[in-house]
């Protein structure tokens, strides 16, 4: 599979590049509106929960921290959602070339994946820049938030190249995606805190894999800290898992995928 | 020499599930397969030497496309093997590359990459890929900007040029102006002289027998016949003529257009049985009129009295009618209204017309009517419709009561040798005479 999606890099790398070049083509600011999206809702959260309303986030004197937990876990998640929903519907999304010309078919699910990636990328510098802003510099540990979010984004690829090729046979996933990675985002402390959770939910936390990488995240961010390295491994054990339960599902399936497009 | 394509024994089954999930238990390997295989193709085999243009005929469904789809690579088959000798390129894939915000140049780079060319080959070809679409500005700027026709001529330029050892042509090819249309036949005709083989899908029967020497006619996805070129539009003449109206009779049915003995034709002329063993009448949709005299059947024989639907130019064609009366006809008439692909009534003429006296006929009697025309018109393919009638009470000598009609039947093509010089050039042949005087000093 890694050798289809490196023949077919260049293909790859163009259209998802020239997917955010001409999102927003028409419109006067054209490219730039991929930054003012981003960047306009990080500033309304701040507004928000530091003169409007104001969560008090433990050992944050700021009153912009609970905008800033809020943010460190909300883009992460964001970015894992934009993924996963969009790899989901891309064999459906890109029917018309898949019934037509003979490209492996993981290379549109990476061509998503890799878009939303570089969306991803793009919201956490406009972030890492806001901080500065907001009197809360990054510190060394960020360097390790790439690795989070990069490890994310093969969880979301592995997950949506597995649900992509079951969605080609049952479209009513794509639909019940929706629903469930909603109870996913509420089972995930992003707008709320872990610490406010009964005994039991806490538990409950470590069988949510998203969990992991949203706390590494909130952890690099608002803690100014550096990750266990036993996350690390968590992390890397699930995008893994996932990629090849994704991997597997295709080189199963892929004869009839074709046939059922 | 040894074969550009060779295909055998190529099957391709696709799953049908009644219900979903037995999918997913099939493929848990729960309890036994659930899936009902639905045979696109079966057991087909041929082989295309280089240079060669064969084609690929039958009726919709018989598995055209997934045949050349299984070609591509874009399908897998379920059993059996091809090969493919040289890059391939089908004009299924039309324009599929092609990304409405990028130029034509920039999407003629992307998507010849995509097909699998090397990029400086595609740099080598681009002048003459712009020079031939004859876009002008267009060439540069985006894709949303072109006509559909510009998109077309943009795609096919492409495609001609990129020089694949393998062409695939199907009807993509119908569109655009006939201008372009004209300077793509001639493009690939000089693709095909130039040793490129060429696969040539279409149901355009006269392009068929006219580019190519052999081809395959498909038919619920087996071969029902394969060889001359002529003789497989033919049989697909026989096969779409009488295809559902006799589902009792067997595949011998589909037999008699090319490979049968002539029936010998009767002294006492044709039987009733036997135009409706051939009937062509289709049923109801396309039928109107009073209903006192019926048609009941019709065959169309060639001069051999073979049933068949093509014709050689010039040649004469018999349609021979059954019909019946149920109340007492006096005078009747029997006609043909024949169209060609315009939609323009080339000729009507019936019993009346031609000053024939067909006798009055009594409740349940039949009669059998033969209208043979010679077909001194152009090449192509024309519809016709067949109509009975009593002389109408009002009204002038040209009005009738019509008791029946069948409208859309056929198509009957009529065809021509290209290498022969034509009788005529138009429309139809007019009654010419030819005279001269001299040379004189």
């Amino acid at each position: 599979m890694i050798d289809s999606l490196w023949t077919y890099r260049k293909f790859i790398w163009g259209n998802a590049w020239r997917e955010l070049w001409f999102r927003y083509a028409g419109s006067g600011a054209g490219f730039v509106w991929n930054a003012i999206h981003p960047l306009f809702q990080i500033l309304l959260y701040t507004l928000v929960f530091s003169q409007l309303m104001h969560p008090r986030i433990p050992n944050m004197p700021s009153s912009f921290g609970f905008a800033i937990y809020l943010c460190s876990g909300l883009i992460p998640w964001m970015g894992f959602h934009e993924t996963v929903t969009r790899c989901t519907g891309s064999f459906v999304a890109n029917a018309n070339y898949i019934k037509k010309l003979p490209i492996p078919e993981q290379v549109f699910v990476g061509q998503n994946a890799l878009s939303c990636c570089m969306n991803l990328a793009m919201t956490a510098a406009i972030f890492a820049f806001v901080c500065i802003l907001l009197g809360h510099p990054p510190s060394l540990s960020w360097l390790a938030l790439p690795l989070v979010l990069a490890s994310l984004e093969g969880f979301g690829f592995g997950l949506g190249l597995f649900l992509g090729v079951m969605n080609t046979f049952f479209r009513d996933i794509g639909q019940a995606l929706v629903l469930v990675l909603q109870l996913l985002f509420w089972m995930t402390p992003i707008v709320y805190m872990s610490s406010i959770l009964p005994e039991w939910a806490r538990r409950m936390l470590y069988f949510n894999p998203v969990f992991y990488f949203v706390d590494a995240s909130q952890r690099i961010v608002v803690e100014c800290a550096w990750p266990h390295w036993s996350s690390f491994l968590i992390m890397f054990t699930i995008a893994t898992l996932f990629c090849m339960l994704g991997y597997l599902t295709l080189m199963r399936l892929r004869p009839q995928i074709r046939d059922a497009l | 020499m040894e074969p550009v394509v060779s295909v055998r024994g190529l099957s391709k089954a696709f799953r049908i599930y009644r219900k979903p999930w037995h999918r997913a238990l099939d493929w848990m390997g729960i309890g036994k397969e659930r899936f009902q295989p639905f045979w696109a193709l079966r057991e087909i085999s041929f082989e295309i030497g280089p240079g060669e243009c064969f084609g690929i005929i039958g009726p919709n469904g018989a598995g055209k496309t997934t045949l050349l789809k299984i070609l591509t690579g874009v399908l897998d088959p379920t059993a059996g093997v091809f090969q493919v000798r040289g890059k391939v390129l089908s004009l299924l894939e039309l324009g599929t590359g092609f990304n409405m915000e990028l130029t034509g140049r920039q999407n003629l780079n992307n998507s010849a990459w995509l097909l699998g060319f090397e990029a400086r080959y595609i740099d080598k070809r681009l002048p003459d890929i712009e020079s031939f679409a004859g876009l002008g500005d267009f060439f540069d700027r985006p894709l949303k900007l072109y006509s559909s026709g510009m998109f077309v001529r943009l795609a096919f330029s492409m495609f001609v040029f990129l020089e694949p050892e393998v062409l695939i042509i199907d009807e993509a090819l119908s569109v655009g102006d006939i201008f372009f249309q004209q300077k793509s036949f001639a493009k690939m005709r000089e693709m095909i002289s130039g040793g490129t083989t060429c696969i040539f899908v279409s149901h355009d029967m006269a392009a068929v027998q006219n580019l190519c020497q052999r081809a395959i006619l498909l038919k619920q996805g087996e071969i029902d016949f394969s060889g001359d070129a002529v003789e497989a539009v033919s049989r697909y003449y026989g096969a779409t003529g009488s295809q559902g109206l006799h589902p009792s009779q067997g595949p011998d049915r589909f037999g008699g257009a090319g490979i049968k003995p002539p029936a010998v034709k009767e002294e006492r002329g044709i039987r009733p049985a036997e135009i409706m063993k051939h009937n062509i009448l289709r049923n109801e949709p396309h039928r109107h009129g009073a209903g006192g005299l019926k048609l009941v059947g019709a065959s169309v024989t060639d001069e051999a009295g073979r049933p068949r639907l093509s014709v050689p130019i010039l040649g004469k064609l018999s349609f021979n009618i059954l019909v019946r009366a149920t109340s007492a006809i006096k005078d009747p008439s029997c006609g043909i209204h024949l169209y060609d692909r315009l939609g323009n009534l080339v000729f009507a003429g019936g019993a009346r017309q031609s000053g024939y006296r067909l006798p009055d006929l009594s409740p349940g009697q039949k009669l059998v009517v033969v209208l043979a025309i010679r077909f001194n018109v152009q090449p192509g393919e024309y519809t016709f419709s067949l109509g009975v009638a009593e002389p109408c009470s009002a009204g002038g000598p040209n009005s009738g009561f019509l008791h029946d009609r069948h409208e859309l039947l056929g198509p009957v093509t009529v065809t021509a040798d290209r290498d022969r010089l034509l009788p005529f050039h138009g429309i139809a042949q007019l009654p010419m005479s030819l005279n001269h005087y001299g040379p004189t000093e």
